[in-house]
């Protein structure tokens, strides 16, 4: 009988409670009477126990009847529990040795010696039943190893300690894999970097394609050019929360950096291109790396400390590399450079010769052929500007995206744009024609070279356009301005109401170029060139570019915002006082300069009144917000356009 | 290319100080030429000059052979703003050298320079005898050879891409500057009234007695020209440049080789932003356009700093863009000498700073709200004003001891006073009908003096009209209104 008991505990199916039931009279052949109670206590905990192995039994084999998800970690994690019921086992073993040397020993006993295993059985059973209810897979699990790990029972902490090493074998694997070779092996998905799923993705992307077609030839260029590695993302739900979401990054990061090593398209013609890639990163050190990795997962406990230590010391490993190659092999510097050069209108001789070759093409509505027309007024312009260098002609080209041929929908959603925007200006903002035209649309297209992308992604590149388009249209307002100057200083009996207000105008561009070029952009090109001087880390690198443009964007408040009507009130301002320099540029242009009509007159009068009205709203705007800590660059455009008082002292 | 300008070299004045002006260009741009280093006494008799020149030549990777060294590869100036390129390579500079009398231009044929400029664009009259400090005669001269100069200058026109304009150098006190200057400056702005004519002007020291008696006569005519057609004036004064090269630099006598240097660095560094193109500036109109608010207001002054010579490299002691800045402000540092006016509070129209150097752009806002702050420059009341500040690059080539330095172009109304004091000298010699009877001998002055009177009206009105740009009711003031 005693036999029977321990039998069923070490799992075998046996007749102990169909005995119990039915047979009480053989039962009182080999059994106290009291010994009953303690049978049955017996038997609960060995139905706790069966639910163990049988849960062990389920998952490690690969039964295709299972609910329960696929994995290693779920694989790896039973044979952590089976390990951890050694000692028990161990314990049956023991006790059938004193039962068969003693026919006569008491139930009591084996009750006792299996007390100490109820806490770890239940703990075990809380740790399925979690698993089982919700769904747990990958390194979830880890999580929920952790979650019981902390306790103050020796005995089940040393179980549970086993199990999760167990699981951390797999992990280690895993990241070790990724860390070093940029792969994945993950056929059930578990690890905490997942691929994407391209499908989906894809779905999604074409639907966005859709909304904005502007976007889309650069993107799917980017997407081919580097096709795996922004394809990996962290899978928040299976990531365990003792790894922070900045090491799970980190992590990340130095993958997809190997990976896109991996495609470097200078070797694409290599056939052994990725083993290579490795070698060129890791160099000697991989071994180094291997070994490291090697004793975390070693370690009976996971150490959280040391794992990110090295974890660091790797990503400086790749983002030292990665400087290298972009800074030295790619030429950074260079590249920022013409970026400046071209976007920023660093090159102001060539966009000079390029706004008086593209100006007729530009003022137009952009037909199929005016980005031919476009590009080859820049290659004349930068041939013209003797340009040495042929790079710049390689890298840029333009684009100008005419218009869809539903035109009517594109009309309706500038307009409702508008609407949105409309509440102090509605009247003149609703059309702003400009921006139908090709000044509006132009487009410069840089070809970003390998491993420059991680830079100049294409989000990147739409920022820099809109700056583009933006300085592209002061400085053809300035243009515009100057020639009207030309033409005025060949008659000099000007109406000299004309004259103030194109001196004004003049002067309120001129001053705006320079505060968008001198105190923007070039004082921000400064910052960023001495942050990256003083670094060796690519990491560095991308955060002072990201942050150049970002406070260029907002310095020339372009930065945009979801929502129309929160557009930057100084930027509506600035683009109605571009838009009024386009209307005197125009009527000046035609009227009777050296004796206004009566009509002429009240023309120049309401810009006059125009531009009082904006100036004053400008110069308010600016003194109210400037006083904000943030806003020391509103205080610096308005130190140059009312350096004499001029524009602040004026009643209106 | 775009943008590209003529200069017009005329006489005496002109010449000496273009060549060297040239020179600087040369050097800025580094270019094989002919030229060699080792012979230069008689060209510059002065060793400063060639001291400067032997030390620009060094600094360039120019071989005395004129040959351009390996490093000398920088591409991003422009060197067409000047020069064209000859079919074998050499740079040939847009220039047009006229004179009356051969002195100047023969030195410059025997310098180590003469294979430089087109052998075709140096015209000298061919009886040589000059205009004899008369500009009628200089002006009746012109006159005559007119047709031979057009020619030159047409196919100039022609040769570049789109000229821009014209860069004239000349004197106003002397015969042929003055007057064939006069001349040249009608006809160019009639016909090519679409191009702009920026002009360098010496005016003649006042401080001492010239030996030019009919200077007085001279000054006015020539500025009328300069009022009515020119569209920017350089204003070169003689009687600070000595002032600057005496108490600035030291110099007990001045030279005609320091203060030519003085001048050849205010043209090449206030062209810098044309032959150096960054994002601004890039043509001549953008640089006027902002200076000049009306068409009779462009008399430009300018300043440099640091002044220093050679031999002492650092008597300033620190050179940072506030420091450029306000230097530039100070009067001592300006190239014209103004008279204090008390009836007028005299006050800027527009400042242009160009700075060039190691200059952090984060500075820029902060001088400028410390000039503001401290009041060291006084606006017009009657429009926006302020100061630009254009950060210039600089030839890669040169060395120099100063971090910073910096060139101011100002439109000030106190230039008037230098008016002034031309039509106050006029008024005296006139007063007595002083050596009108050599003007008289020449067509223009056969019958009357009104171009005289004439002139001096205008010169007149354009006083007034810089004094009434000190009020704010500057805006309804009209000549006709004036008095």
């Amino acid at each position: 009988m005693l036999h029977e008991l321990l039998l069923s505990l070490w799992g075998c199916s046996t007749s102990i409670t169909h005995i119990i039931d039915t047979d009480p009279l053989q039962l009182d052949n080999y059994l106290h009477p009291g010994e009953r109670v303690l049978i049955n206590s017996i038997l609960k905990i060995v139905k706790e126990c069966n639910i163990i192995r049988k849960f062990i039994k389920k998952n490690s084999s690969f039964d295709e009847s299972n609910s329960l998800l696929k994995g290693l970690y779920l694989t790896s994690l039973c044979n952590g529990m089976d390990k951890a019921l050694e000692p028990f086992r161990e314990d049956v073993v023991d006790m059938e040795r004193i039962i068969l040397n003693d026919g006569y020993t008491p139930v009591s006993m084996i009750l006792c010696r299996l007390q100490k295993y109820l806490s770890l059985f239940s703990v075990l059973n809380n740790i399925i039943k979690d698993i089982e209810f919700q769904n747990l897979h990958g390194c979830k699990i880890l999580q929920c190893l952790h979650h019981y790990v902390h306790t103050g029972v020796p005995q089940i902490k040393q179980a549970l300690e086993k199990m999760t090493h167990c699981v951390h074998v797999v992990f280690y694997k895993h990241l070790t894999s990724w860390l070093l070779y940029g792969h994945l092996e993950d056929v059930h998905r578990e690890f905490f970097i997942q691929k994407t799923e391209k499908t989906i993705d894809m779905i999604i992307k074409d639907e966005k394609d859709k909304d904005k077609d502007k976007d889309t030839d650069i993107e799917k260029d980017k997407k081919i050019f580097s096709n795996e590695m922004w394809d990996y993302d962290i899978n928040v739900e299976v990531l365990p929360y003792y790894i922070r979401p900045s090491l799970a990054v980190k992590i990340l990061t130095i993958g997809q950096t190997i990976i896109m090593f991996g495609n470097d398209p200078r070797q694409k013609k290599d056939l052994k291109v990725i083993t290579n890639a490795e070698n060129l990163i890791w160099g000697e050190k991989e071994y180094e790396y291997f070994e490291k990795l090697r004793a975390l997962q070693a370690k009976p406990t996971f150490a959280l400390v040391e794992f990110e230590r090295t974890v660091d010391e790797l990503k400086h490993c790749v983002t030292q590399h990665l400087w290298h190659v972009a800074v030295e092999e790619a030429q950074l510097v260079n590249c920022l450079k013409l970026i400046k050069d071209f976007y920023l209108m660093g090159r102001g001789d060539m966009f000079l010769e390029f706004i008086r070759l593209a100006t007729h093409i530009l003022d137009k509505i952009p037909t199929n052929h005016t980005s031919r027309d476009i590009n080859l007024a820049f290659q004349m312009a930068l041939r013209k500007a003797q340009s040495a260098d042929e790079t710049a002609l390689e890298c840029f080209t333009f684009a100008v995206p005419s218009l869809p041929s539903n035109k009517d929908e594109v009309i309706g959603e500038v307009k409702e744009q508008h609407n949105t925007v409309n509440t102090e200006f509605s009247e003149k903002e609703r059309e702003d024609p400009i921006d139908k035209k090709g000044w509006g649309l132009i487009m410069l297209k840089y070809k970003v070279t390998w491993p420059l992308h991680l830079l100049f992604n294409p989000s990147t590149l739409g920022n820099y356009n809109i700056l583009f388009r933006f300085l592209l249209r002061v400085k053809k307002t300035q243009i515009n301005l100057w020639n009207l100057w030309r033409d005025h200083m060949n008659s000099k009996t000007i109406d000299i109401d004309v004259i103030q207000l194109r001196n004004n105008l003049i002067f309120i561009v001129d001053n705006l170029q320079y505060y968008l070029q001198v105190d923007v952009i070039e004082s921000q090109y400064t910052i960023m060139e001495n942050n990256m001087k003083n670094t060796r880390n690519f990491e560095d690198v991308q955060k002072a570019h990201a942050l150049f443009l970002i406070n260029v964007m907002s310095r020339t408040f372009l930065m945009s915002s979801e929502r129309a009507d929160k557009r930057n009130p100084v930027n509506k301002l600035i683009r109605l006082l571009l838009r009024l320099c386009d209307d005197f540029i125009r009527n000046a242009s035609v009227w009777e300069i050296e004796n206004l009509l009566e009509t002429e007159k009240l023309e120049l009068k309401s810009l006059n009144d125009v531009l009082d009205g904006l100036m004053s709203w400008l110069t308010k705007t600016l003194n109210r917000v400037r006083a904000q800590p943030s806003g020391e660059h509103l205080a610096q455009l308005l130190l140059r356009l009312d350096y004499n008082r001029w524009f602040s002292s004026k009643k209106l | 290319m775009p943008c590209e300008m003529i200069t017009l070299q005329l006489g005496q004045c002109g010449n000496q100080s273009k060549l060297l002006f040239l020179m600087a260009l040369i050097s800025l741009f580094d270019f094989s030429n002919s030229l060699s280093v080792t012979n230069p006494t008689h060209l510059l008799p002065l060793s400063v000059g060639f001291e400067f020149w032997k030390r620009l030549c060094a600094e360039h990777g120019i071989s005395p052979e004129g040959i351009l060294e390996d490093y000398a590869t920088e591409g991003t100036d422009r060197k067409d703003v000047f020069f064209y390129q000859s079919d074998d390579e050499h740079y040939i500079p847009r220039a047009v050298l006229l004179d009356l009398e051969p002195r100047v231009i023969h030195t410059i044929m025997n310098s180590p320079y003469s294979k430089l400029y087109n052998p075709e664009n140096i015209y000298l009259s061919k009886h040589g005898g000059g205009a004899g400090n008369n500009w009628a005669s200089g002006y009746h001269q012109g006159e005559k050879l007119q047709e031979e100069i057009f020619d030159i200058l047409d196919r100039e026109a022609d040769g570049s891409d789109s000229l821009e304009g014209f860069v004239l150098c000349h004197s106003i006190a002397g015969g042929t500057g003055s007057g064939m200057g006069s001349f040249m400056l009608e006809s160019l702005a009639d016909r090519f009234p679409k191009k702009l004519i920026e002009t360098y002007s010496v005016f003649p020291n006042q401080d001492e007695i010239s030996d030019v008696v009919v200077q007085p006569y001279n000054s006015l005519l020539t500025l009328k020209r300069l009022t009515q057609c020119a569209d920017c004036v350089v204003v070169l004064d003689n009687t600070a440049l000595n002032r600057i090269a005496s108490d600035r630099l030291h110099i007990q006598n001045p030279s005609f080789t320091q203060i030519n240097k003085l001048v050849s660095t205010i043209m090449s560094v206030s062209t810098t932003t044309l032959r150096y193109p960054s994002y601004m500036n890039n043509d001549l109109v953008g640089l006027i356009a902002p200076l000049i608010p009306t068409p009779r207001l462009h008399f430009l002054m300018t300043g440099y700093t640091p002044l220093t010579t050679d031999q002492e490299g650092a008597s300033v002691r620190k050179t940072s863009v506030l420091d450029v800045m306000r230097r530039l402000l100070q009067p001592k540092n300006m190239m014209v000498s103004t008279a204090l006016d008390r009836n007028a509070a005299h006050c800027y129209i527009s400042i242009l700073n160009i700075i060039q150097g190691e200059v952090d752009p984060t500075q820029v806002h902060k001088s400028l709200q410390r000039i503001r702050e401290r009041k060291l420059a006084q606006f017009i009341p009657w429009g926006p004003a302020s100061i630009q500040v254009a950060l210039s690059r600089k030839s890669p080539y040169i060395q120099s001891t100063h971090r910073v330095s910096g060139l101011m172009l100002a439109n000030h109304t106190n230039i008037s006073s230098l008016f002034d004091r031309a039509l106050q000298q006029y008024d005296k010699l006139r007063k007595r009908e002083a050596f009108l009877e050599q003007f008289r001998k020449e067509k223009m002055f056969e019958d009357n003096l009104d171009e005289l009177d004439n002139s001096r009206e205008v010169v007149d009105y354009l006083v007034k009209e810089y004094q009434a740009a000190t009020r704010s009711d500057y805006l309804t003031w009209s000549p006709s209104k004036a008095d």
